[in-house]
């Protein structure tokens, strides 16, 4: 079986899953609820208002979504099993990747036309800019959620995922919310993000298998 | 310890402790800065110490790509003790710069790009440090908390080019005359000596502490073997 062939049969899983057991509901339930507690708490107006609630609100909603998918492969051990897949390692870490981030888009479509009414927010020109910066900010969500919800999955500890890694993303988060001024800065933040996660992912499943 | 490290040891803390006596005397012997007044020789301290907590982030990021790469117990106790002290210099860094605040800018804290990257800073290390007393497997830990120490290492670069990539009110540099040039040096004695020290004494605690676990449980599994 080919790597590419072997991430869409795993991104495929991932995504069914999901669709079954409707877990994204609650994420997008909090997401919107986030949105609306800090649509009351900010004034509308300034253009980083409504980027920063937005911000906040696909993370907390995001890492959650990441936490559930993580404890639904670790059910009866499914994550071993996947391992047994011939060329399922290789590409395991790209494929949770891949499933993320169409978790965290989901929620993203979902949240940013509320924070624009919320906050009126007039992208006028810069919504070529902000899209990128917000698709950036959601790989480094789901390089950071995949590896940390695998290493703290199972046990009292995978209910920290986002006491731990929402620091390590805030800094990506305030350069996103605040208008960072060259996407440079975020592709080499995504770029760390993944190259460590991938690497410690495949510690992980030495692990596990 | 055997008695000619102990000896080296005390020696080391004596030097450190001179040191920190001559640079406070430096500091208070220093004439006053006209627009700022007593409260720039703040800046004597604030600076030492936010240039080693970078250095003691380099530590723990050093320690986790070490660990990732070899899986050596020493690299996870030197990325544990190097954490700590990150914390504590990151406390003082944040505590001398509001007070610095407080008098120029009139408040004790803001929100600008520098400030909040170290206050991100500090966040982080505090995690890790809770990640570190959270997950029970010694192995795990210390492949968790070196991805950690890895990704969290790149808050540092944005600590420092935050003020030129963001407006920001924090000054990027500051004029000293030559005399005040010296006192500043004579600071970075005692940090420097402070920082590594203190490194050294929690790896050689954590050292000693995993050794003596593996020699309990090494000696629980004889009992067990011979009832």
């Amino acid at each position: 079986m080919s790597g590419t062939r072997a991430m869409a049969i795993l991104v495929a899983k991932d995504l069914r899953i999901e669709m079954r057991a409707i877990s994204l509901a609650g994420p997008l339930i909090l997401a919107i609820i986030a949105a609306c507690a800090l649509g009351l708490a900010l004034p509308a107006g300034p253009l980083r208002h409504g980027s920063g609630a937005l911000c906040m609100a696909v993370l907390v909603a995001g890492l959650l979504s990441i936490e559930r998918g993580m404890a639904l492969e670790r059910q009866d051990d499914a994550l071993a099993s996947l391992l047994l897949i011939p060329a399922a390692r290789a590409v395991l870490y790209p494929a949770k990747l891949a499933a993320c981030l169409v978790h965290l888009a989901t929620i993203s479509l979902v949240v940013t036309p509320l924070c624009i009414v919320f906050f009126s927010m007039d992208l006028g020109d810069s919504l070529g800019r902000v899209a990128l910066a917000g698709g950036l900010g959601l790989v480094a969500i789901a390089a950071l959620g995949t590896v940390f919800s695998a290493a703290l999955a199972g046990g009292a500890s995978s209910r920290l995922l986002p006491a731990v890694v929402a620091p390590l993303l805030l800094p990506v988060v305030l350069l996103v919310a605040r208008g960072t001024p060259s996407p440079g800065v975020l592709l080499a933040f995504d770029a760390v993000f993944v190259a460590a996660g991938w690497i410690g992912f495949d510690a992980l499943m030495e692990e596990v298998a | 310890m055997t008695r000619s490290r102990r000896h080296v040891a005390r020696g080391f803390w004596a030097l450190t402790l001179a040191s920190l006596a001559l640079a406070i005397s430096l500091a208070v012997r220093a004439p006053t800065e006209v627009s700022m007044g007593t409260v720039q020789k703040v800046f004597y301290l604030h600076l030492p110490v936010a240039i080693h907590t970078f250095v003691a982030a380099l530590a723990v990021f050093v320690a986790g790509a070490g660990y990732l790469a070899m899986r050596d117990a020493r690299w996870d106790a030197l990325g544990h003790a190097a954490a700590e002290v990150t914390l504590l210099n990151g406390t003082v860094l944040l505590l001398t710069g509001s007070f610095w605040a407080r008098i120029a800018w009139g408040q004790w804290w803001t929100w600008s790009p520098r400030l909040t990257f170290s206050l991100l800073l500090w966040l982080l290390y505090a995690a890790l440090l809770v990640v570190r007393s959270m997950v029970p497997s010694p192995e795990r830990r210390a492949l968790v908390c070196a991805i950690y120490g890895v990704v969290a290492f790149l808050d540092v670069p944005l600590v420092y080019l935050s003020v030129k990539l963001l407006p920001d009110i924090h000054p990027e540099s500051i004029q000293l005359t030559n005399e005040l040039r010296v006192v500043l040096a004579a600071w970075f004695v005692p940090i420097t000596l402070l920082t590594l020290g203190l490194i050294a004494a929690r790896y050689g605690v954590l050292r000693a502490g995993a050794s003596a676990e593996a020699d309990r449980a090494a000696s629980v599994a004889a009992a067990g073997a011979h009832p």
